[in-house]
């Protein structure tokens, strides 16, 4: 409709997330008819990151070093291990400031149906670190769904086989929570995991 | 068309733009199908947490095409969570059906099997028999229902004492020492003849039926492996653990 350049740019905005026909549109028109300086700006430092970004030898993290930050923080409890589905989670934990070990980021969960094994969420990956480490305990983060829960219940017991600690993140009621419109699977899942006051 | 409060289990969900999932389902009337739920991501108003495998559910969709519109999500009955190894049978019947349930055709009496099974899951510490006869029972409704009692091409019964090969086109075949060459790989009919009367309490009939089912299962599945199945392997654990460093 644009020409070709155009609409070549406002498909190739649309690859992110929430962007449609309709924003890609606005977004293109925005970049080169009110901001071209920001445009550029945009490109280079999208170049540069897919060109450099890979991810960490450790934890599997997205970073531009051969170790990211907070495996290379030697502030960090080294012998803390929490592992998690995707970078998101860990930026949300990260954000709470609870947690002061390290972390694994699987990129994903166990799911058969997928084609997606232990070997394609780097779990031979972690086996082999609680091999070499000396890690205490290893916190099971993965999402309460069923393919987060089976991934934890496998990561979970062949690091128990390898005689590391392993623990899982409660979960139950939210906070600021009323019983009476929390959803029976989270009541029974509260109920099991009650704790001793 | 409308559907309201069918009664569906979810077979599969995988991220669907950027905060809806496509939905694979296995409900009592239609069979298989796929639906999509809009908005169901982190938000827990519109009971998209709930679309959880191995939990009953009432589903409501609509929709004309192919790809149906979820509008109602609710739970019913009784919320029987799979933990630990159950869940990793769970999610082998789950990649079975998808794998081997044709799309819109119904089966309500495999429904009301996989229904039971998922229960009794939950509670079962022995899981072998439940999953034999549930996996005789899915070829039997797909079309390709083993017969333990004859044998095919001459209508004889089998029998204990002898044994046979199992052909996926032909059933089963007697062993016969004269012009067969190898014994290995038969099954004894005493161990057929105890499936066929659904007795699973010897080890035998068990390493049996185990053997014979996923040779019949992989027939109708063809080359491509179930990696439900590599679950229950035990992984490569690295060997030489570090000592206290
Ligand atoms: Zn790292």
């Amino acid at each position: 409709m644009f020409g070709p350049v155009i609409d070549e740019l406002i498909d190739a905005l649309r690859c992110l997330p929430g962007v449609g026909p309709k924003s890609a549109q606005r977004m293109a028109l925005h970049l080169l008819d009110k901001d071209p300086r920001a445009a550029g700006r945009l490109s280079t430092s999208i170049q540069q990151a897919v060109e450099r970004v890979g991810r960490c030898q450790l934890c599997r993290m997205l970073t531009e070093a051969s170790v990211c930050e907070i495996c290379a923080n030697k502030g960090r409890q080294p012998d803390l291990l929490c592992v998690l589905e995707t970078p998101a989670d860990l930026f949300a934990i990260e954000q709470s400031g609870s947690y002061r070990g390290r972390y694994f980021v699987l990129f994903g969960h166990l799911s058969p149906i997928d084609g997606i094994g232990p070997e394609a969420i780097g779990i031979d990956q972690l086996l082999q670190r609680l091999s070499d480490e000396n890690i205490k305990e290893l916190i099971l983060a993965t999402n309460l769904t069923v393919e987060g829960e089976a991934t934890a219940h496998y990561i979970g017991s062949h690091a128990q086989a390898l005689g590391v600690g392993v623990s899982r993140i409660a979960h139950g009621v939210p906070l600021g929570g009323e019983l009476e419109y929390v959803d029976g699977g989270t009541l029974s899942h509260a109920f099991t995991s009650r704790t001793l006051i | 068309m409308n559907t309201e409060n069918e009664k569906a289990y979810v077979l599969h969900t995988r991220q669907y733009r950027e905060s809806s999932q496509l939905v694979d389902l296995f409900s009592r009337d239609f069979g298989r199908l796929r639906t999509v739920a809009k908005g169901a991501r982190g938000k827990r108003k519109s009971g998209g947490h709930q679309l959880q495998a191995f939990t009953p559910l009432l589903l409501s969709w609509r929709g004309k095409g192919e790809l149906k519109n979820l509008t109602a999500v609710e739970a019913s009955g009784n919320n029987a969570a799979l933990h630990g190894e159950m869940l990793y049978i769970g999610l082998y019947l789950n990649e079975l059906l998808v794998r081997l349930l044709p799309e819109h055709v119904a089966h309500e009496s495999l429904f009301d099997r996989y229904s039971d099974l998922i229960a009794q899951l939950s509670m079962s510490s022995d899981p072998e028999p439940l999953l034999r006869r549930f996996e005789l029972s899915l070829l039997e409704e797909i079309g390709y229902g083993l017969d333990m009692a004859t044998e095919l091409a001459t209508d004889r019964p089998i029998e204990a004492g002898e044994h046979y090969y199992f052909t996926h086109d032909q059933g089963f075949i007697r062993f016969d020492a004269v012009s067969n060459q190898c014994k290995e790989g038969c099954f004894a009919g005493e161990h057929l003849l105890a499936i066929a009367a659904d007795d699973y309490c010897s080890l035998a009939v068990r390493r049996c039926a185990k053997r014979l089912l996923r040779s019949a299962l992989q027939a109708q599945l063809g080359e491509r492996p179930l990696l439900s199945r590599q679950l229950f392997h035990q992984a490569k654990v690295p060997v030489n653990k570090a000592q206290d460093d």
